[in-house]
């Protein structure tokens, strides 16, 4: 039967298993040296032709956070459905040292975000550009704006996070600190009490599992 | 000179102030491991490959006008044309 991948984590400590997945299902373990990976058998037919989308993806997120309270977790993206237990294994099985290693790396530690909208008002430049060269200027003064906000935040949190990531997207930016889940509170004060534009509706979220961090750079 | 940011929100169970569904679906379906290949289920009859693809490499605004659907599958939703 297909199975429903939720997260990968390592075997030990010994983990309490969410009472319920996606669509109310059983969560089970499917486990290779050193790593398990929670899954729930899974109807294709039932959940494509029934269940609301994003009903599903709550329910698996809620499975995802149960987990995360209790250690380091290595999320897949919903809907990540295999054809069966032994694919899985497989799969494992071929990235367990990957795995492995990323999960000894992490432990400890949750994902924290900010993220800043950029609305035009409140970036330079905000005029229709005259030229190429102008446009450009406009948009390397952006940048750097951007940056300084940025900066703001990464000193705040300097003595808290363990590694820092951000990148622009469409609506604005985003940052990402890995934090040992002990500084949590702490990083949200410190987040707090930095000055930045209120234009910009800065927003904290989290802890999430460390997804930006599952790659060294 | 930047005013403190007295407008900032902070979301976070923690504090026991709750994620919006933005925050939470962006973050299932845009985030983690993917998993690509053969090993994938496709069923015969059922769009799955396609519609898990499509969750998947899409952004949230455009999972978002799926689920705004009042019932349409996603499957059904993804026929009407592949979001890009």
């Amino acid at each position: 039967m297909a199975v429903l991948a939720y997260c990968i984590t390592e075997t030990q400590p010994e983990i309490t298993v969410p009472q319920g997945g996606v669509r109310g299902a059983a969560i089970e373990i499917v486990r290779v040296p050193d790593l398990q990976c929670f899954i729930s058998q899974f109807d294709p037919q039932d959940v494509v032709g029934k269940a609301p989308l994003q009903e599903a993806a709550l329910d698996f997120n809620r499975v995802l956070q149960d987990l995360l309270r209790q250690t380091a977790i290595i999320p897949f993206r919903f809907p990540t459905i295999l054809t069966d237990e032994t694919a899985l294994s497989q799969f494992l099985t071929e990235h367990q040292e990957e795995y492995r290693q990323t999960l000894h790396r992490l432990r400890n530690c949750v994902q924290m975000e900010i993220q800043l909208k950029m609305q035009t008002s409140t970036q330079p430049q905000a005029t229709s550009p005259k030229s190429g060269a102008e446009y450009l200027r406009g948009r390397q003064a952006q940048h750097q704006y951007i940056e300084s906000i940025v900066a703001r935040f990464r000193e705040a949190a300097q003595h808290l996070a363990k590694d820092w990531r951000h990148h622009e997207t469409v609506a604005g930016i985003r940052c990402f600190a890995l934090v040992d889940r002990s500084d949590v509170q702490a990083f949200l004060r410190q987040m707090k009490g930095v000055s930045v534009p209120t234009e910009s509706e800065p927003r904290v979220t989290g802890p999430w599992p460390a997804s930006e961090f599952l790659k060294e750079q | 000179m930047p005013e403190p940011s007295e407008d900032l929100v902070i979301a976070s169970a923690d504090l026991d102030q709750e994620m919006t569904l933005l925050d939470i679906l962006d973050h299932v379906l845009n985030a983690g491991v993917v998993i690509r290949g053969s090993l994938v289920i496709s069923l015969a009859g059922v769009d799955l490959v396609f519609l898990g693809l499509d969750v998947v490499l899409t952004s949230v605004e455009t999972a978002m006008r799926h689920m705004k659907l009042p019932n349409v599958s996603a499957a059904e939703a993804s026929s009407k044309g592949p979001p890009r």
